[in-house]
């Protein structure tokens, strides 16, 4: 990453050999489409290459910081344009009603994703229904709290536990 | 919102799952405080696993794609060359006369604290995410908005630097003033102050004396200071010098 911040095109292609799988992954599990993912691919590393100077270790890995780009701009394509299309075609999909499959489709079998996939398991329904919703469907809370019929501060609060029982299983540090 | 409305939505911010007015309120609130700052970062962390976790091959077209891209896509915030820092040059006539002593002295100094200048320039990285950590570490002198108004014209530049001796700083260089953050700076003799400069051209003009506690200090730098200047600092004796007497402790100067 220092070699990338000083302009090192070659340390930039193994930067982008090993971060573009989980910034497409992230892109394509909100958009579900591999065309727009393919294009926030695209953004997010030009600018993980603009901005590499910036980057500041205190606050996260190298990957954290290009996943959080991907799935931010994710959402905001998702919230843009197509948003309600695709929200209605979503619940036609009856998705939120088994949200932790959604999980497992066209995904490479990976041993991070078992060890994901385990670890949200061990989540109460409730909190993994709201996590899974607002992450990977990318709703705001307001959404997730209309879709399972669950008041605002609830669903903020089963949000913010899951994710911390997600930290201690996954042992995240940060 | 209060802050603890706010802090409520550290878990959805981080799913980014808050809309665009509870976005600037959450980014608002890290900037000042730091456990929530830590929270989220812990927080978001975690959905970066969940994002991960769904690792797919982008299409194998994309990778030359990006890396033309790249080749042709300037970077910002790079390191400054270290003879971004235009240096005055001494008189070097064979003789020195008396009445020219004095300037020749001063030339000398400035020519140390500009070579300085240079090499110290050339480590200040400029950091969008570091301004966040220093504003939370110092006291809330300068009023907020004052800072707010900085960090968010477009045209602003902020800039991190060490401090040789100790402690680190962040600057922000902004149309209408700029703003110094440090912390960690050394305590100093009861005879001695930190002085800020505003440095323009390689010429530091003064800006006024810090008032460092235990080694923090945000200062406002206002008389002295125009667009496009950088910041230093020196340590000068009490009330401080017309000129540095001394090498700069620190030096944050634009590119």
């Amino acid at each position: 990453m220092t070699a990338v911040a000083q302009g090192d095109q070659q340390a930039f292609a193994q930067l982008y050999d090993l971060l573009s799988p989980a910034v497409h992954g992230t892109a394509r599990r909100v958009l579900r489409d591999p065309d727009h993912a393919a294009e926030v691919t695209q953004e997010v590393m030009l600018e993980v290459w603009r901005t590499a100077a910036r980057f500041d270790r205190d606050r996260g890995s190298v990957r954290t910081w290009a996943v959080t780009l991907a799935h931010r701009r994710a959402v905001d394509r998702v919230r843009s344009v197509q948003a309600q299309r695709d929200r209605d075609q979503r619940n036609l999909d009856g998705e939120h009603h088994a949200p932790f499959d959604v999980v497992a489709e066209e995904v490479e079998d990976t041993m991070e994703h078992r060890r994901v996939r385990q670890c949200l398991a061990s989540l109460t329904a409730t909190q993994r229904d709201a996590v899974v919703l607002a992450y990977y469907g990318g709703r705001t809370y307001r959404e997730v709290s209309e879709e399972l019929a669950a008041p605002l501060p609830t669903v903020k609060s089963r949000i913010r536990d899951g994710l911390l029982r997600l930290r201690d299983c996954l042992g995240v540090a940060a | 919102m209060t802050d603890d409305e706010v802090r409520d939505l550290l878990g959805a911010y981080a799913l980014d799952a808050v809309d665009d007015i509870e976005r600037r309120a959450v980014e608002r609130l890290v900037v000042q405080d730091e456990a929530a700052a830590r929270e989220l970062a812990t927080l978001q962390a975690v959905a970066a696993e969940l994002g991960a976790a769904t690792s797919a091959e982008p299409p194998a077209s994309l990778r030359a794609t990006v890396l033309a891209e790249v080749a042709r896509t300037p970077q910002t915030g790079r390191d400054l060359p270290a003879g971004a820092v235009p240096v005055p040059v001494p008189d070097e006539g064979p003789a020195v006369r008396d009445d020219l002593r004095e300037r020749r002295e001063r030339r000398r100094r400035l020519t140390r604290f500009g070579i300085a200048a240079a090499v110290v320039a050339a480590l200040a990285v400029p950091g969008a995410v570091a301004i966040q950590q220093h504003e939370r570490a110092v006291q809330a002198e300068i009023r907020a908005e004052q800072l707010s108004d900085l960090l968010t014209d477009p045209a602003s530049v902020v800039l991190r630097g060490e401090a040789t001796g100790g402690g680190e700083a962040v600057a922000v260089l902004g149309a209408e003033g700029a703003v110094l953050l440090a912390e960690g700076l050394p305590a100093l003799d009861g005879d001695l102050v930190y002085q800020l400069w505003a440095m323009r051209d390689g010429v530091p003009v003064p800006a006024g004396l810090l008032d460092v506690r235990d080694g923090t200090v945000q200062a406002l730098a206002e008389e002295g200071y125009l667009p496009g200047d950088g910041l230093a600092v020196s340590v000068e004796p009490a009330g401080g010098s017309p000129q540095p007497t001394t090498d700069p402790v620190l030096v944050l100067i634009p590119g």
